[in-house]
């Protein structure tokens, strides 16, 4: 019985030995495959423990789908996803945060919580480790410009362009009315009161508007009313004169004249009257039904399109740039949807701090950028010629784009040598986008530093954002606005001013 | 709590005691009992782990709380949030917010619980009576988002059922939704819709209790049903209500978070501000725990004092009082 025991236990751990011996050389075979693996090849030997925090998009992929499996065979990691649904994720990682439970790696906003973390040494400083990373130091400074704390850089910036936003409008209803792209305020006006109540669907009803706004319609880098002021000639957020002083956009005349616009159309009914309480998702319904005539997006109109035409089949879209009396102007957003961090509490050497960076280098090697952006080839695109053909967009969107979103990549501008094939709509939206970069205005409040903003920023915002949409309801007056102003300026916002312009001429020196 | 326990045990054994020492007699009554006491540990355990030990927390309101320094090392200064709350300008929106919605709560919802349970109390039908009790606590088990949802549907002015009734009968719209006087009543309107039903199962357990030949002996003394409504059922539920009250008073700075969230718009933030959605916007945007600790404080001590207060003022009136 003994005998049989030992015998039994003998064979198994052969077996084993065998086995492991058959897969560390499938490993290294592996290994000798890619350039970037070969140079380390003792440390790539066994796959490194990497947990992630990123926000969820669409629906949480299921753990090791084919996605996850290839990115960490070539990474050579075990991946740890953890997906936080995007409504409430500062929210969720100020709690981690305070808790001190954290992921390896983490995506975090550029928000004044994480950037007083950052301050206080929870995140590895890895700015001066990026020369040691071909792929991380190759992309342009300017990204990474946008994201630094105190002149030192915290993370990897998931890049996103910076002159994202266009003027997206129904074609074939500005072609049967003759009308063109708006220029000038008057302009907007005289096109969206005439959109609107042309009925150009042709069903009989006044059930069209000019456009729709959401609740976010004045916040962040995407605020309609900041778009359309810059468009205007007013400043991205702040503006600063040669002394350094510091005006924020609320208070220029361009922007007031946005307001006055908004306030004519509500009145007249031209726009949704219940755009501060509706969401952005419950809008996109509407335009892809064919009641809207126009929009300000940060997105691609082919994707617009491609749900419009289901219900309204002659339905065609076009592109236009932001453009105002003085040509094309738009604000520059920060080129950034969120960075990826390291934290210190679970990340405890430089050596495996060096282990996260070449993971996130690995993610911008060509193979990486073609499953990230593509997926993999014969499931979700197949290779034609120089292109690709996407196979099946559905799949994509649920199986590639979760990744997409929340690693870092820069679609067709870094080691893509076989772009997408897309639609002339696509291109010209792409291209149009590619091309504000050189029309941008930039947010010169974007990276510095203010201690009451960090106290009080959100409550200063709201402060302003709710008196523009009461003004634009009606609710108060020009006199009731300034008022709403000067209680801006006593509760924080004179002092905000001084913070940054004291850290702007600083800087300056 | 102990004494609850060693009581009925107790009697007998307390004319033995003259004499000895009390911490005797503990451990004597200690062993006896021995089984009893066992079975309170947990609850006791319960209570120290998760309610007492977590109150440590509080001190929090007295530090600068850093989340990497933790409990132990961040720096204390003294009483710095609360002068700051008290000393913002918005401090007294919110607390005429908070009060004002606090009181409406008292005194449009509170009643309603028991009326309702009154009229299902007259119910004869005994199938039908437990028809309607279902179907009255079913909205309890809808979440805020979804209640909220079914009256943004309703109400809202681009397609909502009842705005487009009211443009037919009137051709107005009334932004529901939007317009600040029409904040409190909605949220009102939402909490009656939603617990009112929930809130009568225990009034109902106590109308379960009366004794039903009181009834009988009051018809025979020719009370109708008002009169034994008056002199029996109410007199009955009594203690019941003042309870109820008085638990109701600890919790009457507490607004209702989630609800109240979900209902603020830019245009109704002047009376929709509360200190529950205050605490959030500070603590959770902003990371502000130390000050949003203090914001804790101050409600709950107020809740504390209104209890205090009402318990009192019970007992001044012969009632029980909840201890």
């Amino acid at each position: 019985m003994r005998k049989k025991l030992a015998l039994l236990m003998g064979s198994v751990l052969l077996a084993t030995t065998v086995l492991s011996a058959c897969s560390s050389g499938n490993n290294q075979n592996a290994a000798t495959n890619s350039p970037e693996a070969s140079q380390t090849p003792q440390a790539e030997a066994k796959p490194f423990d990497l947990s992630i925090v990123v926000n969820q998009v669409g629906e949480i992929p299921p753990k090791g789908n084919p996605i996850e499996q290839a990115l960490a065979k070539y990474t050579n990691t075990n991946l740890e996803f953890q997906w936080i649904p995007t409504a409430a994720y500062d929210e969720k990682i100020n709690v981690m945060i305070a808790s001190g439970e954290l992921p390896k790696l983490m995506k975090v906003g550029y928000i004044p919580t994480t950037i007083s973390a950052m301050k206080e040494g929870l995140f590895w400083e890895i700015g001066p480790y990026l020369k040691d990373y071909e792929n991380l130091s190759a992309q342009p400074q300017s990204y990474f410009d946008n994201i630094q704390v105190e002149g030192k850089i915290y993370g990897i910036p998931l890049f996103r362009d910076m002159g994202r936003a266009v003027v997206q409008y129904r074609k074939d209803w500005f072609d049967a009315a003759g009308l063109a792209v708006p220029k000038t305020l008057d302009d907007w006006y005289n096109v969206l009161k005439a959109v609107a109540e042309g009925d150009p669907d042709k069903n009989g009803e006044k059930d069209t508007y000019g456009l729709l706004l959401d609740k976010n319609y004045n916040q962040n880098a995407a605020s309609t009313l900041t778009r359309l002021s810059v468009s205007q000639g007013g400043p991205n957020k702040w503006g600063v004169d040669d002394q350094g002083n510091f005006t924020p956009e609320f208070m220029t005349d361009e922007f007031f004249a946005t307001m006055k616009l908004f306030k004519r159309l509500y009145d007249e009914k031209l726009i949704n009257q219940d755009f501060s309480v509706v969401d952005s998702a419950t809008n996109d319904k509407a335009y892809e039904s064919g009641h809207v005539a126009l929009r300000i997006s940060g997105g691609n109109a082919q994707t617009m399109l491609t749900n419009l035409i289901k219900v309204v089949p002659t339905a065609s879209l076009d592109v236009a740039p932001m453009e105002g009396p003085a040509g094309i102007r738009l604000p520059g957003e920060s080129g950034n949807a969120g960075m990826l961090v390291v934290p210190k509490s679970s990340v405890k050497t430089e050596e495996e701090l060096r282990q996260v960076l070449t993971f996130l280098n690995k993610l911008l090697d060509k193979e990486m950028v073609y499953l990230l952006n593509k997926g993999i080839e014969g499931t979700h695109y197949k290779v034609e010629g120089d292109f690709t053909i996407p196979l099946d967009k559905d799949k994509d969107f649920k199986e590639v784009k979760p990744y997409r979103d929340t690693l870092i990549q820069r679609g067709d501008n870094y080691n893509m040598d076989k772009p997408m094939k897309e639609s002339d709509l696509f291109l010209k939206n792409k291209k149009m986008v590619r091309e504000n970069e050189n029309y941008v205005v930039k947010n010169p409040a974007l990276v510095l530093d203010s201690a009451i903003f960090t106290e009080r920023g959100k409550e200063l915002e709201q402060m302003i954002t709710d008196a523009e949409t009461k003004f634009i309801m009606g609710k108060i007056d020009e006199a009731g606005w300034q008022a709403e102003i000067e209680k801006w300026k006593k509760a924080g916002g004179d002092q905000l001013m001084e913070e940054y312009k004291a850290a702007y001429l600083k800087d300056k020196q | 709590m102990k004494q609850e326990m060693y009581a009925p045990a107790g009697t007998p054994v307390a004319n033995a005691r003259a004499g000895k020492s009390k911490i005797g007699y503990l451990i004597k009554d200690i062993v006896r009992d021995k089984w009893l006491y066992l079975m309170l540990l947990p609850g006791i355990f319960y209570f120290i782990i998760f309610k007492y030990i977590p109150m440590y927390g509080v001190t929090m309101a007295f530090q600068d709380y850093k989340p990497y320094l933790g409990f132990f090392e961040s720096p204390w200064v003294g009483f710095k949030h609360f002068e700051r709350f008290f000393s913002e300008p918005q401090f007294g929106m919110l607390f005429r917010n908070t009060v004002i919605l606090a009181m409406y709560n008292l005194l449009f919802f509170f009643p309603l619980p028991i009326v309702l349970s009154l009229m299902m109390n007259e119910l004869r039908h005994a199938k039908f009576k437990n028809f309607v009790q279902t179907l009255v606590y079913i909205p309890h088990f809808v979440s805020w988002v979804v209640v909220v949802g079914i009256f943004y549907i309703l109400f809202t002015t681009e397609n909502g059922i009842l705005n487009e009734i009211l443009y037919q009968i009137t051709g107005q719209k009334i932004a529901f939704l939007l317009e600040a006087e029409w904040f409190r009543t909605m949220i009102i309107s939402q909490s009656i819709w939603k617990e009112v039903g929930w809130g009568t199962v225990i009034f109902l357990a106590a109308l379960a209790g009366v004794d039903l030949q009181q009834y009988e002996a009051a018809r025979i003394d020719g009370a109708g049903r008002w009169r034994q409504l008056w002199h029996i059922t109410l007199p009955a539920i009594r203690s019941t209500i003042i309870i109820l009250f008085i638990l109701r008073l600890g919790n009457f700075m507490d607004s209702g978070f989630e609800h109240i969230y979900l209902m603020l718009t830019p245009t109704n933030r002047e009376v929709g501000d509360v200190f529950d959605t205050y605490v959030y916007t500070i603590g959770m945007t902003q990371a502000q725990y130390s000050y949003s600790a203090a914001v804790g404080i101050f409600k709950s001590v107020i809740g504390l004092i209104l209890v205090l207060g009402a318990n009192w003022l019970a007992k001044k009136f012969g009632e029980e009082g909840i201890y």
